[in-house]
């Protein structure tokens, strides 16, 4: 795999492994005053134990946008694609549904409107990036209309405290993360289909001389997305003890995007690996929690999150400037 | 062409409501009567969204986006709620609001021009930056204390608002019609490379644009907080969305190089008429439909959003010729 | 016109009978008869405009005809798409090529095909690196299967796309400009290597504006004239003035109006101490161009010719304040030249005519009167408000002094034939009245009468005392327009050719990196 990676790439994971190392000593360092170092240590542990967890609903998101993000699309929706998901399992949740049929009907409509997001930009002809900004907002209604419509005396949020639908989000998050992230690191080794969703990226006019169906391309890719959002959002709700369909992965997009380019996948298309993106998605995290001990203002913590999302995202744009600008000359 | 059609469309939406709201409309008067209230109390709440969209035109048309609109308004508002009122308002709460509009706006431009970002990333970016800010300023609190400033109540009034409105999209749109400015944009907008060909400084002119953008943010802050004279955290989200709509239904296309500043106020009247509208329609929608009319806003804001740019990418190059 | 078609031996692979093309009323290629048979390397020439292009695209499926009917294998067939055409057996290696950089060149290869599989359905790479390997072997070319494509040298990439088409069983090759871009010993390795694919029992149907090339290479010669296949013969019974006299079909003099006064320039830049409008000294750029010095004088067209990607284009760009050189220094009208940006070029009087026009001048839906109106913006406005007025009254000013043929001000620009397109270009900076003009490939793809017109504009610019740097590809305009011609080669200026050395052919090979075929230009 990593003969295929190209150079920028590569370099951008050994960069982002050597940053990762940086960010847990630096969390050590932050948990070494008052304490001894095997302390800090055995606490670094307990602080990481829940990583997984935490990491899995943005870790999976963060794999399918890679790879609508490698075919030269993006999907702007999916923070409002998990409210629906969401909302769907709190109206299977709140007619006693049993949890298996409750995080099925979350899957189904999470993946299927990213799925829908791509068939769409297809069929009209309009760029995903509008279609999925549309998708922004009236996912966010669709999912306040439907708690609204399905689930009765609904409030504002539902509580679910059975254990039992935290199962998967909780207790078998490590397990998703590996068998999802496995399957898709399987995928960019052995699987021919991310090579044509890269290649679909780099030279769409290349692919059709080539014979390849462009739509349906974009569309697996999409599908593919959609089944790792639907996973993700799946995660989320169950990980969590209420669900607020308002206010529910609120600005979860950005942080992926961020991640993703981070990971070394080009923006706009064409280059890039799964792995990266999962060291992406880890270094995001791993910056958040140093952040939560170097800050200790909850009010602070956006304005700094987005303040380094922007720093990462036009740290990555500057390095492709000197090129893009000559590229635009010519 | 697509004046008329937004017109007609207009029309439909006031008769539409109007029936909706139990109004009386047998007769002329009734009508007139039903129109001059509406007016009255739409012209001071929509002046935000229209100002904002004469800004979002430009920005449409130089190719790029503005996603951070709300969060600038809500930031520039915050900043200016910590000053006490009085009549020294006047002279530091409203400069310094001018100040930090600005300076929002070139950051987003500083973002797209000078570090290449693309403008949806860079400003969903910023959005969510200057959301943040504005928690960081405001906390939990919510601060009021735009009217106990000597005439800034006016502002919010019918009168004042007709005023700021009049002023940016009639003096501004004049200006537009006519200026360099504007055929540098366009040409930035239609074809960046020839743009830089033809000597046109476009960096300058993305940031310029930006700018512009973030100043109509103080001018849309100064509006919104005379009418509703609060401000906290959470103020305007959302709205970059019934910005971007409007100008979009307006014939603005988002490819860049084409704009129409009467079709983007035309649009943010149809969306604040729309926007009103559901909210006239509540009793009505309590009883007839199972969820809040509020939600169904977004929905169909997105839904707007995908027909006006396919609408534009089909008809786009008949219209206007 | 019909011509005969001699067929050297065996049935036709691919026939066109009587097969046009026009477009927008403007006829790009007359009813043509032609036919290609196996193993036979059949060479395309023609002046720029000639109607190479459109008859490229129409066998390789981008156009479909008007009328006429093309038969592959004896079969009449319907080429409405160029994956139509691939399918057949018809591939078309363009000089720009399409490809997906950052993909391995064995995924290249194999793009769109099915993949080799170990058990489990995983990707068996190392097997698809060894069928690219043997596919490139058995094409006979040298390339490592398995780096980058982007990578790549320009010849490698193109050998790389033949290895592809022809592993895909391609019966018919089509070659634009293989070597348009390639330095001489690369275009050798790609000539020898067509001559090993044509003995196999390929066709090759192959464009070049290199006829020694052609002429070494083809069995059979098919000229192009203004649209019109005016000659097709035998490539032994033909000899190089023979094909540009088939080409040009006229005498140059005719061709280039020449109103100036021959004698003030014709000595040589030596003898003028003049009025130099414009000096370079010494210009280096890395990547691009290195030590470049010239000088243009008041009244005096100076050619630079060259290949693509000599380095020319990249030259005047630095010089219209683009980008900035490395080193070097300029002299704009006795100034020291030093343009932060176009703008600068723009006020100080200095025009660039860009290449690609619809790349880096137009915006095809705006309209004739804003395309026109930017070039003199700054004329056109007081207190930054455009005078509405005077605006149409310059713009329709222009339209009739440079016949731009239109509907009117507001007609889309992108509907207009290229050639008033070009023309539209080059008035707005005239309008300027600039004393420097910079004009890169000022006539390509521009109908015959435009291009007419765009000449004698230029010569009337140089009498009337500017000065005029012209880039040009198409060597008997920039042979036939010029005082003197500059030739570059990769990056460097190699030769300077004037009077009786301001030929053809002494340009060309000056511009392939060969040695002058007459004594006294050595001493340039």
């Amino acid at each position: 795999m990593l003969t295929r990676m190209t150079a920028p790439v590569r370099r951008r994971m050994v960069w982002l492994l050597a940053g990762n190392m940086g960010l847990l000593l630096l969390i050590l360092a932050c948990l070494l005053p008052g304490d001894t170092v095997p302390g800090a240590v055995s606490r670094l542990g307990t602080v990481l134990v829940d990583t997984p967890r935490n990491i899995a609903p943005e870790m999976l998101a963060a794999i399918g946008l890679t790879a609508i993000i490698w075919t030269g699309a993006i999907d702007l929706s999916i923070g409002s694609v998990m409210a629906v998901g969401g909302a769907v399992f709190a109206m299977g949740y709140s007619h006693g549904a049993p949890p298996l049929v409750c995080f099925g009907g979350c899957l189904l409509a999470a993946g299927g409107l990213v799925a829908g997001n791509g068939l769409l930009a297809r069929w009209l002809g309009i760029p995903a990036l509008i279609v999925t900004l549309a998708g922004l907002a009236a996912y966010r209604g669709l999912a306040l209309v439907l708690v609204n419509v399905g689930v009765p005396g609904f409030d504002g949020n539902l509580t679910v405290p059975e254990e039992i639908f935290r199962v998967p989000g909780r207790d078998w998050a490590v397990w998703f993360l590996l068998f999802a992230v496995g399957g898709a690191v399987w995928c960019e080794l052995f699987g021919r289909l991310p090579r044509l969703w890269l290649a679909h990226g780099s030279s769409p006019a290349a692919c059709r001389l080539h014979g390849l169906d462009l739509s349906r391309l974009a569309v697996s890719a999409f599908l593919f997305g959609g089944f790792y959002l639907g996973l993700g959002a799946t995660l989320y709700v169950s990980n969590q003890q209420t669900i607020d369909p308002a206010r529910m992965a609120l600005g979860f997009e950005l942080s992926v995007i961020a991640a993703v380019v981070l990971g070394g996948t080009n923006i706009f298309g064409g280059e890039g690996s799964f792995l990266g993106t999962l060291l992406g998605v880890l270094f995001l995290y791993l910056a958040r929690q140093a952040l939560i001990y170097a800050f200790d203002d909850p009010h602070a913590r956006q304005a700094v999150e987005g303040a380094l999302i922007l720093g990462v995202i036009g740290f990555d744009c500057v390095l492709h400037r000197a090129a893009h600008r000559m590229e635009e000359l010519k | 062409m697509r004046v008329v059609a937004l017109l007609v469309l207009l029309v439909l939406e006031l008769a539409v409501f109007a029936s909706v709201s139990g109004a009386d409309m047998s007769s002329m008067s009734g009508i007139l009567n039903y129109l001059e209230l509406k007016f009255l109390d739409l012209v001071p709440g929509l002046a935000p969204v229209l100002v904002l969209s004469v800004g979002m035109t430009l920005v449409l048309v130089t190719a790029g986006i503005d996603l951070s609109v709300g969060s600038m308004l809500a930031l520039v508002a915050a900043v200016m709620s910590l000053f006490d009122g009085g009549t020294a308002f006047w002279f530091t709460a409203v400069p310094l609001g001018l100040v930090v509009g600005v300076g929002l706006g070139l950051f987003n431009g500083a973002l797209v021009a000078r570090l290449d970002v693309p403008p949806i990333v860079a400003t969903l970016g910023t959005m969510i930056f200057y959301r943040g800010l504005c928690q960081l300023v405001m906390r939990d609190a919510e601060r009021a204390p735009f009217f106990d400033v000597p005439g800034y109540e006016w502002l919010g009034g019918f009168s004042g608002a007709l005023v700021t409105v009049g002023l940016v999209a009639g003096v501004g749109g004049w200006f537009w019609g006519r200026s360099r400015w504007r055929r540098e944009l366009l040409l930035v907008g239609g074809n960046r490379v020839a743009a830089r060909y033809a000597g046109v400084p476009v960096d300058r002119r993305l940031m310029e644009t930006y700018a512009v953008m973030g100043m109509l943010a103080w001018v849309a802050a100064t509006c919104f907080t005379a009418r509703n004279g609060a401000v906290n955290a959470s103020t305007a989200t959302g709205l970059e969305l019934k910005v971007i709509v409007a100008v979009v239904l307006g014939g603005t296309r988002v490819e860049g190089g084409r704009g129409s500043l009467i079709g983007s106020v035309l649009g943010a009247l149809l969306v604040a008429v729309l926007d009103d509208g559901l909210r006239e329609a509540k009793g009505w929608s309590d009883e007839h439909l199972p969820f809040e009319i509020s939600h169904f806003r977004y929905l169909l804001l997105g839904l707007l959003l995908v027909v006006g740019v396919w609408l534009n990418t089909r008809i786009g190059h008949r219209d206007e010729g | 016109m019909s011509t005969h078609v001699p067929l050297s031996s065996g049935s036709p692979l691919l026939e066109l009978a009587g097969v046009c093309r026009s477009f927008g009323g403007v006829v790009a290629l007359e009813p043509t008869t032609l036919a290609v048979v196996p193993g036979e390397i059949l060479g395309l020439v023609g002046e720029n405009g000639a109607g190479k292009s459109t008859l490229i695209r129409l066998i390789s499926g981008v156009l479909s005809p008007d009328h006429g009917e093309i038969s592959w294998q004896g079969r009449g067939v319907e080429l409405d798409s160029p994956r139509r055409a691939i399918d057949l057996g018809i591939a078309t290696i363009h000089q720009e090529l399409e490809y997906c950089g950052h993909l391995t060149v064995a995924e290249n290869m194999l793009l769109g095909e099915r993949w080799p599989r170990r058990w489990g359905g995983r990707i068996d790479w190392e097997a698809m690196r060894a069928e690219a390997g043997r596919r490139l072997l058995r094409a006979g070319c040298e390339v490592a299967a398995d780096v980058e494509f982007s990578r790549l040298t320009a010849v490698e990439k193109q050998l790389v796309a033949i290895a592809t088409a022809l592993a895909r069983d391609a019966r018919l090759l089509i070659l634009d400009e293989p070597t348009a871009s390639l330095a001489a010993p690369d275009a050798r390795r790609l000539i020898d290597h067509l001559k090993t694919i044509r003995d196999s029992g390929v066709a090759i149907i192959y464009v070049s504006h290199r006829l020694d090339e052609v002429l070494e290479l083809s069995d059979r010669i098919a000229v192009l004239r203004d649209g019109e296949l005016v000659h097709l013969a035998e490539a032994e019974a033909l000899d190089g003035p023979d094909l540009v006299r088939e080409m040009v079909g006229r005498p140059l003099q005719q061709v280039f109006p020449r109103t100036r006064d021959d004698s003030s320039t014709g000595d040589g830049p030596s003898s003028t101490t003049g009025n130099v409008l414009l000096r370079v000294q010494n210009l280096s750029r890395n990547g691009m161009f290195e030590g470049v010095s010239l000088d243009v004088q008041a009244g005096e067209v100076v050619g630079l010719a060259g290949l693509v990607g000599a380095g020319r284009s990249e030259l005047a760009r630095a010089i219209y304040g683009l980008y900035r050189p490395d080193s070097g220094t300029m002299e704009l009208l006795g100034q020291p030249w030093q343009p932060k940006s176009p703008w600068d070029a723009l006020e100080a009087g200095l025009v660039y005519l860009p290449e690609e026009r619809k790349r880096h001048g137009l915006v095809a839906d705006h309209d004739v009167s804003s395309t026109l109106a930017i070039g003199i913006r700054d004329r056109l406005t007081r207190w930054g408000l455009v005078r509405e007025a005077e605006q149409r009254r310059r713009v329709t000013g222009m339209i009739s002094a440079y016949d731009i043929r239109c509907s009117g001000p507001g007609q889309l620009v992108g509907t207009l034939s290229g050639g008033n397109q070009q023309k539209a270009l080059l008035a707005r900076w005239l309008e300027r009245d600039p004393r420097v003009l910079i004009l890169d490939e000022p006539t390509r793809g521009v109908d015959v009468g435009a291009k007419a017109e765009i000449h004698s504009v230029v010569d009337r610019l140089a009498a009337a005392g500017h000065g005029v740097l012209l880039i040009s590809s198409d060597l008997p305009e920039v042979v036939g327009m010029s005082d003197r011609v500059l030739v570059m080669s990769r990056g460097s200026l190699v030769a300077e050719c004037h009077g009786e050395t301001q030929t053809e052919r002494e340009v060309l090979q000056a511009a392939a990196g060969l040695a002058p075929v007459s004594r006294e230009a050595e001493g340039c």
